[in-house]
């Protein structure tokens, strides 16, 4: 073993040309790889990330007014939800509805000492703010326990906390007015989009019910649904949706007034479609850079065996046995490759660091042009595997070729 | 040593070329022949069946009592390692290695470790005169030069025959005596079975059997 690693050694040393050749196209292949599968991933992620708000499937129940007449009873009746309506929503769709958020609305006045402004306050639960599409920036978000213990705190908006606490070094902690009554802001969020829920204040929703709903009715009832990828399933849903509401609450089951409901369907479909449609594309990018590298790899090994025919021959004549050509062959291929494969590879991640930095700064606060760039390493070492192993096939055919053919051509050629 | 008894070979083609129409020729053990004949009259078929390079199709060929036939591609390489040393013309020495490594190279393929099988190479280097070139490239050496090393490597394998083809056929006269004055000490003196091909007259008058071959067939055989 040792021997033929010199010998492997030798050869390389003494065949430069071929070996940097060879090296070249491998380390050039890899590059490559790393270089578009990163700046592809890149991109995916980056526009992806403004979407990943949008990737949960939402269908938002508000009640209506009944349209039709039901058993003996007149239309014109409203429909109340309360936390009954939610618990029959859990209980019928739970395999579906992986979520329910009941939340009350209403506009009041929130204040703090000369401070004053108007404002959509909302209860709610744990888990609202994938529903609503806003995220805690400082502090914390409502919980369980502040629903639990009917807890006067809140999360308002970044531009309320500069209306109401200008100037103040710690918002987190203070007092605000909602309605004459003090709450504490325990968190300070951010909406998604700069242009929606820019004055809101999240209250717990026992406390609001509490406060200000004794009926105990809600405004809204938001479900996040689970497994309805195509527009058919979501009809069949609400079908579904209004036949049990339609039984529990008493209204007809074709009367579409009784509740209205808002949904992202279509929107949710574009999403997922669009960010599937561009990940294929990456594989498609990543496999054609991986095909480019083998087809040179392959190339050069090709035409260096058939370069060696007479040495190869030579070897043979002088007692060589064909798995030891094929063996000294192989071995030096893979070793030419690895060195150079892995060359190939830190250049590739360098550069790839150096466009992060170079790309850092694009996009806006609201729209992300670039991801994160980094190529996962497994998918680097299969691919280097695969190069290698491209290459090892590329010079086998002409390696076994040497060893087939008749001394005496080898040795004329 | 050598023993060829009816041996046919024919090239198949378009146009099958029937090189070889029934050798016949017997070698001793320390004999120093030479095969004369005019291009394409079989003597490098003939010479390469010798050394197990090539093929027959007909007839018997012995090799140190060994019927040569049917050995597996394995067994071929032992043989040729184990019993022939060849000489060509074009003296075929690996380009990227220089006048040691060169000689040494059979011995690598016979499992020899690097310093015993570098140090063998010297010796024969120095039985060929080289020993001084020992670390030139076959590109820093005059045609002579790189024929003895050629024949210092045929040497290394110790063989019990030595085959060459046209050994002066790239060299002038000085240098073509040289190495002729080389090849008949080692007969001599190793007591080498050694073949030789050529067309060249005054190469032949030095050895001890001439055989002519015209056309495939043996036309010729006479001691000098």
């Amino acid at each position: 073993m040792r021997e033929m690693l010199s010998e492997v050694f030798a050869s390389i040393r003494m065949n430069r040309q071929r070996s940097i050749l060879a090296g070249i196209s491998t380390a050039w292949g890899m590059f490559m790889l790393i270089v578009l599968l990163g700046v592809g991933q890149g991109v995916i992620r980056g526009i992806g990330s403004n979407y990943n708000y949008m990737r949960r499937n939402i269908m938002r129940i508000i009640p209506g007014t009944t349209a039709l007449p039901f058993n003996g009873r007149q239309e014109g009746r409203d429909i109340v939800l309360d936390s009954d309506d939610a618990d029959f929503i859990r209980a019928q769709f739970g395999t579906v509805v992986s979520d329910v958020l009941p939340m009350v609305g209403r506009e009041m006045l929130a204040s703090r000492g000369k401070n004053s402004t108007v404002t959509t306050m909302h209860g709610v639960t744990p888990g609202y703010h994938d529903a609503k599409y806003v995220r805690v920036r400082q502090g914390r978000d409502i919980n369980g326990l502040d629903v639990e213990n009917n807890r006067k705190v809140c999360v308002i908006s970044e531009r309320m906390a500069s209306q109401l606490l200008p100037g103040e070094s710690e918002a987190v902690g203070s007092y605000i007015q909602i309605g004459g009554i003090p709450f504490q802001v325990v968190g300070i969020y951010r909406p998604v989009r700069s242009f929606i829920l820019v004055n809101d204040i999240f209250v717990p929703l026992s406390t609001s019910v509490f406060l200000w709903e004794p009926s105990g009715h809600y405004d809204e009832i938001d479900l996040f649904l689970e497994g309805l990828d195509t527009k058919e399933k979501n009809e069949e849903f609400k079908q579904l949706l209004f036949e049990a509401m339609g039984a529990w609450k008493g209204f007809d089951s074709a009367d579409v007034a009784a509740l209205s409901l808002e949904e992202n369907m279509d929107f949710f479909l574009m999403i997922t479609g669009l960010l599937g449609a561009v990940s294929i594309a990456i594989w498609i990018i990543g496999i054609l850079a991986l095909v480019s590298g083998i087809v040179g790899v392959g190339n050069i090994m090709f035409i260096s065996v058939k370069d060696r025919t007479f040495e190869l021959g030579l070897r043979r004549v002088m007692g060589a046995s064909d798995a030891s050509v094929i063996t000294l062959v192989i071995t030096e291929a893979v070793i030419t490759m690895l060195i150079f494969g892995y060359v190939g590879i830190l250049a590739g991640i360098g550069t790839m660091r150096l466009v992060s930095l170079g790309t850092a700064g694009m996009g806006t606060a609201d729209y992300n042009v670039f991801g994160s760039m980094d190529v996962q390493l497994s998918i680097v070492l299969i691919a280097n595997v695969v190069l290698i192993a491209g290459g090892v096939i590329a010079g086998l055919g002409p390696a076994l070729n040497a060893t087939r053919m008749e001394l005496t051509e080898a040795l004329n050629s | 040593m050598i023993d060829f008894k009816g041996v046919h070979k024919t090239y198949p083609g378009a146009e099958p070329l029937h090189v070889l129409k029934g050798i016949d020729l017997h070698i001793d053990e320390g004999e120093l022949v030479s095969i004369m004949g005019a291009s394409g009259s079989g003597k490098s078929t003939m010479l390469n069946i010798m050394g197990i390079l090539d093929s027959y199709d007909d007839g018997e060929y012995h090799l140190a009592g060994q019927l040569i036939k049917g050995q597996s591609r394995m067994e071929q390489s032992r043989l040729r390692n184990e019993l022939i040393g060849y000489i060509f013309q074009r003296y075929n020495l690996i380009s990227f290695k220089n006048a040691m490594e060169n000689v040494a190279l059979p011995l690598y393929y016979r499992g020899v470790n690097m310093r015993t099988r570098n140090r063998m190479a010297m010796e024969y280097l120095e039985r060929v005169g080289l020993a001084s070139h020992w670390d030139h490239l076959p590109n820093q050496l005059s045609g002579g030069q790189q024929q003895r090393v050629a024949i210092a490597r045929a040497l290394a394998m110790r063989p019990k025959i030595i085959l060459a083809d046209e050994p002066t056929g790239a060299l002038d006269s000085v240098t073509t005596q040289e190495v002729m004055n080389l090849l008949k000490a080692l007969n001599s003196e190793e007591r080498l079975t050694m073949v030789i091909v050529t067309h060249e007259a005054s190469i032949s008058e030095q050895t001890h059997r001439r055989v002519r071959l015209s056309d495939g067939r043996i036309t010729d055989d006479e001691r000098l």
